[in-house]
């Protein structure tokens, strides 16, 4: 009997001894997850993609990932947060607006159940996407929209408005009807495609004006150039652009204007 | 911490008063698990009645108080904005004060059991009171404060050495790992302990 008692009480203790055992970890900062910034490129449309690594989850999975970036170094996690999509250790977040004239700090964050940890900061300035070339070489503030009545420049064109959604501004040419263009996506150095949806996608821009009592638009698949010159002032360029009068005539819109101007 | 005292100075009353065996015993702590993520280990005193083993078996009694220490002076923690867009919000966990009292009572059964030598495994229970004072803060969404406490209860489980220097005066030596729950804030944490002592007979043997 006593030696049963013995054993029980021995096994007992044992599994008592064991259970929950889990040593602390010397270096409190290692329940946190640690990260770091891998890159921050520059894309083609002006909006930059920051990569992050995940270096170690810490004690236990990461939850979320992401950055922040402000134009004063080490920035907030609720600055312009942006909650990354992990992919394995890497994560990416795309950001866009920027002032050409400020410099941007970007950090990683990351967080587990025990906490969130900042990770490395990386900074960039001039943020501007790379100019794009048009397939036309033309003067500027010149309309010429293929019917034989050129006309040498602008009266004025107004400065991209956001609103649902949408990017618009109207151009008005000296001795014609007013240009109506509406962008699917934020006005800024890029390719962007005519479309005949008046709620064009992103990428996409409507553009329609009046010719005879009747509003016509560029038909659908035709290249508009933008480039940036400066803070929210654009080089618009269109090259050989199709419309229509009607179901059979077709004129080719050629046009280059500063936006606003 | 007071109350400490006072159990200490009963049981030490006691001692003299059955011509009884008391042991002190210095020890250092390690929280473990989530325990240990957030306090440091550290060091503190355990005072007990401890008699000489008759037979295999022998009941100890004892009190010890700990004064946890936080790893860092503030916790950062988020919470979550669920919302048209899941917002991370950073915050802080502060703990100002959490003190424990262990009351322990359990048993020794000697393993070997020489003239002057003894090796044994120990079991208890523990009861006790916790006093905690925290503070979190998540920005925009929790701004709380929390001073109180609750009960403690618990097991204990030990692997001692002991040696008899004389009639009277005998050295211990204990490993212990501690199980706890305590009911407010409710937890339940985990330490190990390492330590050594004396143990003192007042009366003959």
């Amino acid at each position: 009997m006593k030696k049963y008692f013995f054993i029980w009480y021995i096994g007992a203790l044992g599994l008592f001894l064991y259970s929950s055992c889990r040593k602390a970890l010397k270096n409190v900062d290692d329940y946190l997850p640690k990260v770091h910034i891998v890159s921050a490129v520059i894309q083609n449309d002006g909006s930059v993609l920051v990569t992050g690594e995940i270096d170690s989850p810490g004690y236990s999975t990461v939850e979320y990932a992401g950055f922040c970036c402000n134009t004063v170094s080490q920035p907030d996690i609720l600055n312009r947060q942006a909650i990354a999509d992990v992919n394995g250790s890497t994560f990416t977040a795309v950001y866009q607006n920027f002032d050409v004239d400020s410099v941007y700090y970007f950090r990683a964050w990351a967080t587990n159940d025990q906490g969130y940890a900042y990770g490395t900061e990386l900074s960039l300035n001039q943020i501007i996407a790379p100019p794009v070339t048009p397939a036309c070489s033309l003067v500027i503030n010149k309309l010429d929209n293929g019917t034989g009545n050129a006309t040498p420049y602008y009266a004025w064109v107004s400065a991209p408005v956001y609103s649902s959604q949408f990017w618009q501004f109207s151009a008005l040419p000296q001795g014609q009807n007013t240009l109506y263009f509406k962008f699917g996506s934020q006005v800024t150095t890029g390719i962007y495609t005519t479309d005949d949806d008046h709620d064009p996608a992103a990428g996409h821009v409507f553009v329609e004006f009046n010719v005879g009592g009747s509003y016509r638009y560029l038909e659908p698949g035709t290249q508009v150039y933008v480039n940036t010159i400066g803070t929210d002032t654009f080089d618009i360029t269109i090259c050989n652009a199709p419309w229509k009068v009607g179901t059979s005539t077709t004129f080719s819109l050629n046009t280059r204007f500063q936006c606003p101007y | 911490m007071n109350i400490f005292y006072k159990i200490c100075l009963l049981l030490l009353i006691n001692s003299f008063a059955c011509h009884s065996q008391i042991f002190v015993r210095a020890y250092h702590y390690r929280p473990t698990g989530d325990f240990g993520s957030v306090f440091k280990p550290g060091f503190s005193a355990e005072i007990g009645y401890m008699p000489k083993f008759e037979e295999r078996l022998r009941v100890c009694v004892s009190a010890t108080y700990m004064v946890m220490k936080p790893r860092r002076d503030a916790f950062p923690i988020v919470g979550i904005q669920q919302g048209t867009k899941t917002v991370i919000l950073p915050g802080e966990d502060r703990f100002d004060k959490y003190n424990l009292l262990h009351l322990f009572a359990g048993i020794d059964v000697a393993i070997i059991k020489r003239k002057k030598f003894f090796a044994y495994l120990g079991t208890d229970l523990t009861v006790g009171v916790g006093s905690v004072d925290s503070r979190t803060e998540v920005k925009t969404l929790i701004s709380e404060g929390y001073s109180g406490g609750g009960g403690i209860a618990g097991f204990r489980g030990r692997i001692g050495l002991q040696y008899n220097l004389t009639d009277h005066i005998g050295l211990i030596a204990h490993v212990n790992r501690t199980g706890y729950i305590l009911t407010e804030p409710r937890t339940v944490n985990w330490f190990n302990d390492y330590g050594m002592g004396v143990r003192y007979h007042f009366g003959y043997r």
